[in-house]
């Protein structure tokens, strides 16, 4: 407390200033308590903001964290990785100091199916599980929870993939004994939709009892992806993958660093990175010596990837080799004869050995071959009948075929030499091992994944020698019957898998042996296409995501912000006024207008002191209600209560300190603007208008001259939004500009009408009571001023951002401007291989289904068309996952559906008239064609996800970073965004460049699905059965852990979660408009006070109390819905844009809502100052005057 | 001593300049004490505020022991009036939320703050008007003629050369006027200062040296020792 005069009776300073400054803010407690609320506000809105900020990125970071474990670093290859691994990690000196923890893992996607025991034949179905396969190790990373003990056939699951198996099966929770069978994907060394690809056998089902729930809070909600659902997780032991080609494979090593050893997580991947080798095996690759005196390196996916290719031929620089390319020829044809299933080696032959010659039949060496011509041993020539010169025919399938079924091609070869079956042409070496082929005894126990396959071609009998197909497996396995230039076989059968089976190396100087190559082709992690992930890094990075919804609301606070303000000076002007007569005493004692300034200074120092600390608490009470808000309004979307109440002391203290700042500006804008007139007139206690800077005839002509510049400003913004070639969001910052310079000017206006004398005797004769009301509102034309923009500032904000509001439940499937037309959207754990855009493979697909079903579900599939989408896995970008993307799932956009078109697009690039109707087309364009480099990838993405998840705009950055299956940095270009589309929250591509990046990215995981026929129609003629259409969905896709949604309901579920944001922005319109209720409170009383004598006279002249009360009541309607036009109008020409277009709809509601709180507002102010009215004490007042 | 010269005063109205004093001519010597009398809307207290410095004229000058001020900047006029005159308004004007001793040191705020020697003043100014005991009073606690006498002590704490009354016991009744006017006479006895009163009573202004009428913006001596001019 401030020292009182009686402390300080001994000093030199008796009273100084502060002291009187103490005294006066104690003595006029109740107008700095007014002062108050309006910088409270102001403080609480931006402490608020920042905590919940705060909030949401410690509760995305906890959560984050805690689905971590203590796992900071996790290693990751585009393949499976042997779990051996693991133990060379740890014999790396070094290693130990470092980490105290390395786990295997392998970390799938799935589909579940749950049985209750004893329940035969029903059963439910879980889409999109995440399975971890793991061991011991992997739970004793979590030292709190008794490791659980499960058998090769027992699974156990976590807390939330129980609750959702127990809401599916109607609240029959899921108990130890229950059976789950799981489907998961086959790990293939062999892309499936390459030639030698398995395409039938995955996925796989495994058949499991349940051992029991991990508990959560442990392990159990581990996972690798930063998204606030909690992951369905399936934890299997290693064992129980033993029969399906898993053994001693994972697909994640998990890391966990010793406290305290290393510096940071991101300088043990850079240690990892640097010490690290990674042996060639774990790559795939196989390295042996030749009887024919070279080494081969293959690969076990057969044929080498691109980047994996381009490694070797660097490591084999300064070495003689040779690439082949052996493939397998389906016909090698001459007239009606054919030999079936030949293998063809394209091959750069050499001059000497071991790369060449081959021998011809007439003992003369061959050791070139041209391109377009083909040598044949001696075998395949007598068996065809074939001599050289002549044209001989090779049938094969395409390298790349997606499906089951293969496409055939052809292609005719001059025959330039026939050579001996002997030396290098009788080297079986020159093709890989194929499993299932390569190590048959017998032709015909061939194993081949592709149709269509001709056994019956095969000839099995007939004397050893030509002719006989299992007399040549038998003696010469797999040498091929032909080579070819190595140059056309790559035109042939180079594909995106790759164009090489097989390096053949000569010794070397510093080659010779298998362990010297060895030692040659160890890799670094990076070049092995291991990425080691610093995962909590990565974490605690996404968890920032969450401030772009706090930026927002930190813009709409603004508003709120601006109404504290007036609110706040509206009230030091009415405090100053208040107090017009000590003011006036103080200057005829001497005081100067800087002395008085001192003085007010000195109160209203402590009013912001009080009331910055007071908004911090308020702020705080303010986010905790947001963050319940947003659990009330989000958890039907996002499934579960997320963000929880942080208080950081930081944060207050930045909030206050901005709090301060700016009450600190708001009070010494008052305090400048202060302005003492003569102290004559104070003391005769006028209203405030004398106390601030006087409204000089050139002030109010400088007013009407800034009205009218701020109006052609506001129609200038206007045009351009109309005119310009934007996004919404950008003709919105023009309309919405545009709105609020008219808000301004209306502003403006008004208090020109408000200071208007003459002419005022018009409304009187008008409307007496109205008329009345309209010239005693001029009275404080400041006051009236400040409380109609209130009421205004609050009136815009509800009104204008309602518009944005999304309805798309209104929608049937498929009728939405963002479904494209499509009517369901298939998304399934695992991959599809089946194109099902093709109308055969359709049928096919859903024969089965449509088997056990009536007419109708056949008339469905006839009608459905369906995209197919390839997915590479990667974040959910879209307004669901608060989390901020690094890298978003990609979709691979097939030819036909460019060329389909539909969606709302806007480019974001300039385009040519056929980009411009269809902008689908730019994802075609390639090179440095409109694009910001020739190297960069066109994209797609959903405009809210560009906006605000990744931060993109057409003005600025538009560019996104992947890193492909090389490892290497890829640039992708957002050239359109798709608006208010199904595609929310993933990067589409063209699906050439997909495969280009992600070569073995096999298989479609996304399809959407159009119904031709009564969707068209819907609004009259009854839809199809949309009932119907899902449960054949999802009896189709059943197997692949596929999630069925219609559109509609995918886009309602995106509109939850930006209607909540709404209608967040919109409480602060609402709390804007209870500003402007007090204001308007205070200022009548204020008003009502100070016209006491008036109203006094009044009743001493015969007017009766209910007039004077009429009279209150239009003055407040007049000031209250003054700020209804003034906020409405401008409100209107924000979203009339948006509804000219199509894109909202009237927003009734909040019209009348804001009507009726404006008229509340109204109503408040004339209640209190009716109550002060009648506390007049009139006798009093008039004997005194 | 006190020169009014030629002061006139006149305020804008829609209907023309609105002339509230013309050409009024005053001196007052130390020591000396002036009533001024006249019909409400006489202008009394704008010639009060002319002189007091709380207004400017239209047109003249006034003088305080030679230094005209009716031209003096704002922060001039501002330090003229807290060291070299004091008010006494019909009001009090006594700040509600300071005791009466510490109203009577406001005035030393204006430029600085009070001294030990300013306080010790403020004291015995109270004691010797009765106030002795109700220095650390609110003036809520106080009578009217309490409150009067401690606006008069404040007035006089900064020993001004000029004291200027404006309808000093209007509000008051006549027992409680009589004894503010002695009070104030005693002062003024005791200060040799100037003392000019305005006022409606012809008892308070019969206990004045010199008695002016001022009419239609016009100041006339009607009574008493000779002293204008």
């Amino acid at each position: 407390m401030l020292p009182t005069l009686r402390h300080v009776k001994d000093r030199n300073s008796p009273l100084p200033l502060s002291t009187l400054a103490w005294k006066s803010f104690r003595f006029w407690w109740r107008a700095h308590l007014a002062v108050s609320i309006g910088l409270v506000t102001s403080v609480a809105v931006l402490v608020g903001a920042l905590v919940l900020g705060d909030s949401l990125q410690a509760s995305l970071t906890e959560l984050a964290l805690r689905r971590l474990g203590p796992v900071g670093i996790v290693i990751r290859g585009e393949r499976f990785l042997p779990v051996d691994l693991v133990e060379k990690l740890t014999t790396i000196p070094g290693f130990a100091a470092s980490f105290r923890a390395v786990v295997p893992v392998l970390i799938l996607e799935g589909g579940l199916r749950f049985q209750k025991q004893g329940m035969s034949g029903q059963s439910v179905v879980a889409g999109q599980v995440q399975v971890i396969v793991c061991d011991h190790r992997f739970w004793k990373l979590d030292s709190e929870v008794p490791r659980p003990t499960i058998t090769p056939s027992q699974a156990l699951i976590n807390v939330a993939l129980a609750r959702r198996l127990a809401e599916l099966s109607a609240g029959l929770a899921p108990e130890p004994g229950d059976r789950l069978f799981l489907r998961v994907d086959k790990p293939e060394a062999i892309p499936a939709e390459s030639l030698l690809g398995n395409r039938r056998d995955t996925p796989v089902t495994l058949s499991l009892v349940l051992g029991g729930i991990v508990p959560s809070g442990g392990m159990g909600d581990f996972t690798l992806q930063t998204r606030q659902l909690s992951p369905l997780t399936v934890f299997i032991p290693f064992e129980a993958l033993l029969a399906d080609g898993w053994e001693g494979k994972c697909n994640a090593i998990l890391l966990v660093e010793n406290a305290g050893q290393s510096p940071s997580e991101i300088d043990a991947a850079s240690w990892l990175e640097n010490h690290l080798q990674v042996d060639p095996e774990v790559v795939g690759l196989r390295i042996e010596e030749a009887p024919k005196g070279y080494y081969l390196i293959t690969y076990d996916g057969y044929i080498f990837p691109p980047w994996l290719e381009r490694i070797i031929e660097r490591r084999l620089v300064g070495l003689t080799y040779q690439p082949v390319l052996t493939y397998l020829a389906n016909k090698i044809a001459f007239g009606d004869r054919f030999i079936p299933y030949s293998l063809v080696s394209g091959v750069k032959l050499g001059k000497d050995p071991p790369f060449g010659p081959l021998v011809d039949i007439s003992g003369d060496p061959v050791a070139e071959i041209s391109p377009g011509t083909i040598v044949l041993n001696d075998w395949a020539a007598e068996d065809l009948g074939v001599k050289v010169g002549e044209i001989v025919r090779l049938e094969f399938f395409l390298p790349e075929s997606g499906g089951t079924k293969l496409q055939e091609s052809a292609v005719d070869l001059r025959v330039a030499g026939i050579v001996k079956l002997d030396g290098l042409a009788a080297d079986p070496l020159w093709t890989p091992q194929i499993p299932g082929v390569t190590e048959k005894e017998s032709i015909r126990d061939w194993d081949v994944p592709f149709e269509p396959f001709h056994p019956e071609w095969i000839r099995t009998s007939g004397p050893p020698g030509p002719g006989n197909d299992e007399d040549y497996w038998h003696r010469y396995g797999t040498t091929p019957k032909a080579f070819i230039a190595l140059e056309t076989a790559r035109q042939l059968w180079a594909s995106r898998f790759g164009q090489t089976t097989g390096f053949r190396v000569a010794p070397g100087p510093n080659v010779s042996s298998v362990d010297d190559l060895r030692q040659l082709l160890r890799l670094s992690p990076s070049e092995a296409g291991l990425r080691i992930e610093t995962v909590r890094a990565a974490a605690l990075q996404a968890a920032r995501g969450g401030w772009t919804f706090v930026f927002l609301f930190l813009a709409f606070s603004g508003f709120v912000l601006a109404a504290g303000i007036i609110l706040a000076i509206l009230f030091v002007y009415l405090a100053i006024s208040q107090r017009a007569g000590e003011l006036g005493t103080l200057m005829a004692l001497g005081f100067t207008t800087a002395r008085l300034r001192q003085l007010i200074t000195g109160e209203l120092a402590m009013t912001v002191t009080l009331a910055t600390v007071a908004g911090i608490a308020v702020g705080a009470l303010y986010a905790a209600g947001i963050i319940h808000g947003l659990h009330a309004w989000w958890l039907p979307v996002v499934g579960e209560p997320l963000v929880s109440l942080r208080l950081r002391l930081l944060t207050l203290a930045l909030g206050g300190g901005l709090g301060f700042v700016t009450a600190g500006m708001t009070v010494a804008k008052c305090v400048r603007d202060f302005r003492a007139e003569a102290p004559a007139q104070l003391l005769r206690a006028f209203g405030p208008e004398l106390l601030t800077q006087p409204d000089r005839r050139t002030g109010r002509a400088k007013a009407a001259f800034i009205a009218a510049g701020i109006f052609l400003l506001s129609a200038t913004m206007f045009v351009v939004g109309s005119w310009t070639e934007g996004s919404a969001q950008q003709k919105a910052v023009w309309f919405f500009g545009s709105a609020i310079c008219l808000l301004v000017a209306g502003a403006l206006i008004f208090a020109r009408c408000l200071r208007r004398k003459r002419g005022q005797g018009r409304w009187l004769l008008l409307s007496p009571l109205w008329g009345l009301a309209w010239v005693n509102i001029g009275r404080s034309p400041r006051r009236s001023l400040a409380t109609s923009v209130i009421v205004a500032l609050a009136v815009f904000l509800l009104v204008a951002v309602s518009v944005f509001r999304l309805e798309p439940s209104r929608f049937l499937p498929g009728q939405h401007p963002g479904s494209g037309g499509f009517a369901f959207l298939v998304q399934c754990a695992l991959p599809v291989v089946e194109d099902l855009s093709d109308p055969q493979r359709k049928a096919d697909w859903f024969a089965p289904v449509v088997a056990g079903r009536g007419s109708q579900s056949r008339a469905i599939v006839d009608a459905m068309r369906v995209s197919s989408f390839r997915v590479r896995t990667g974040e959910d970008a879209s307004c669901l996952n608060l989390y901020r993307p690094r890298q978003p799932t990609l979709l691979g956009v097939p030819k036909p559906f460019i060329d389909r078109g539909g969606f709302r697009l806007r480019p974001w690039v300039s385009c040519t008239a056929e980009e411009k109707q269809n902008p689908w087309r730019l994802l075609s364009r390639s090179g440095a064609g409109g694009l910001r480099a020739s190297s960069t990838i066109p994209a797609i993405v959903d405009e809210t996800t560009a906006l605000y998840a990744l931060g993109l705009s057409p003005w600025g950055d538009r560019l996104l970073a992947y890193v492909d299956s090389s490892g290497r940095q890829v640039t992708l270009e957002v050239v359109a965004v798709l608006q208010e589309s199904i595609f929310q929250g993933c990067v589409l591509v063209a699906e050439k460049e997909l495969l280009r990046l992600y070569p073995y990215l096999v298989g479609y995981q996304l399809f959407l699905v159009e119904l031709s026929g009564p969707t068209d129609a819907a609004a009259t003629s009854p839809p199809w059965p949309w009932g119907e259409v899902r449960a054949l969905l999802e009896e189709a896709f059943v197997d692949y852990g596929a999630q069925v949604e219609s559109t509609s309901e995918r886009l309602a579920r995106y509109a939850q979660v930006q209607n909540t944001y709404l209608a967040i922005f919109q409480s602060l319109g609402s709390l804007g408009l209870l500003l402007g209720a007090l204001g308007l409170g205070a200022v009548q009383l204020r008003n009502v006070f100070e016209r006491r004598r008036e109203f006094a006279l009044l009743q001493a002249l015969g007017f009766p109390r209910r007039r004077l009360v009429a009279l209150l009541l239009a003055e407040s309607l007049v000031l209250a819905l003054a700020g209804l036009v003034l906020g409405i109008i401008p409100a209107g020409v924000a979203v009339l844009p948006s509804l000219l277009a199509g894109e909202g709809s009237l927003p009734w509601q909040w019209l009348g809502l804001s009507v009726a709180l404006t008229l509340f507002a109204g109503l408040v102010a004339s209640v209190a100052a009716v109550g002060a009215l009648f506390r007049i004490p009139f006798l009093q007042v008039l004997r005194r005057e | 001593m006190l020169v009014v010269e030629h002061l006139s005063k006149h305020y804008a109205s829609p209907a023309g300049p609105l002339v509230v004093l013309s050409d009024v001519n005053l001196t007052v010597q130390p020591g000396q004490s002036v009533a001024i009398m006249g019909p409400s809307g006489s202008g009394k207290s704008t010639l009060l505020n002319l002189i007091g410095a709380l207004d400017r004229p239209t047109g003249g000058r006034v003088q305080l022991d030679g230094q005209d001020y009716s031209l003096l900047p704002e922060g001039d006029l501002a330090r003229l009036r807290n060291q070299r005159i004091g008010f006494l308004f019909q009001d009090h004007h006594l700040l509600p939320q300071c005791t009466v001793l510490e109203n009577v040191l406001v005035p030393f705020l204006a430029f600085g703050r009070p001294t030990a020697h300013d306080l010790k003043r403020a004291e015995e100014l109270l004691s010797a008007v009765g106030l002795a005991a109700r220095m650390d009073h609110l003036p809520g606690e106080l009578s009217g003629g309490e409150r009067q006498r401690a606006a008069l002590v404040r007035a006089m704490v900064t020993q001004p050369r000029m004291l200027l009354a404006d309808e000093p016991t209007g509000n008051l009744d006549a027992d409680t006027a009589e004894q503010i006017v002695q009070l104030m006479l005693e002062l003024h006895r005791q200060s040799q200062n100037l003392l000019i009163v305005v006022t409606h009573s012809p008892g308070v202004a019969s206990k004045m040296d010199v008695v002016f009428q001022l009419s239609k913006g016009i100041l006339k001596r009607v009574g008493q020792e000779s002293a204008a001019s």
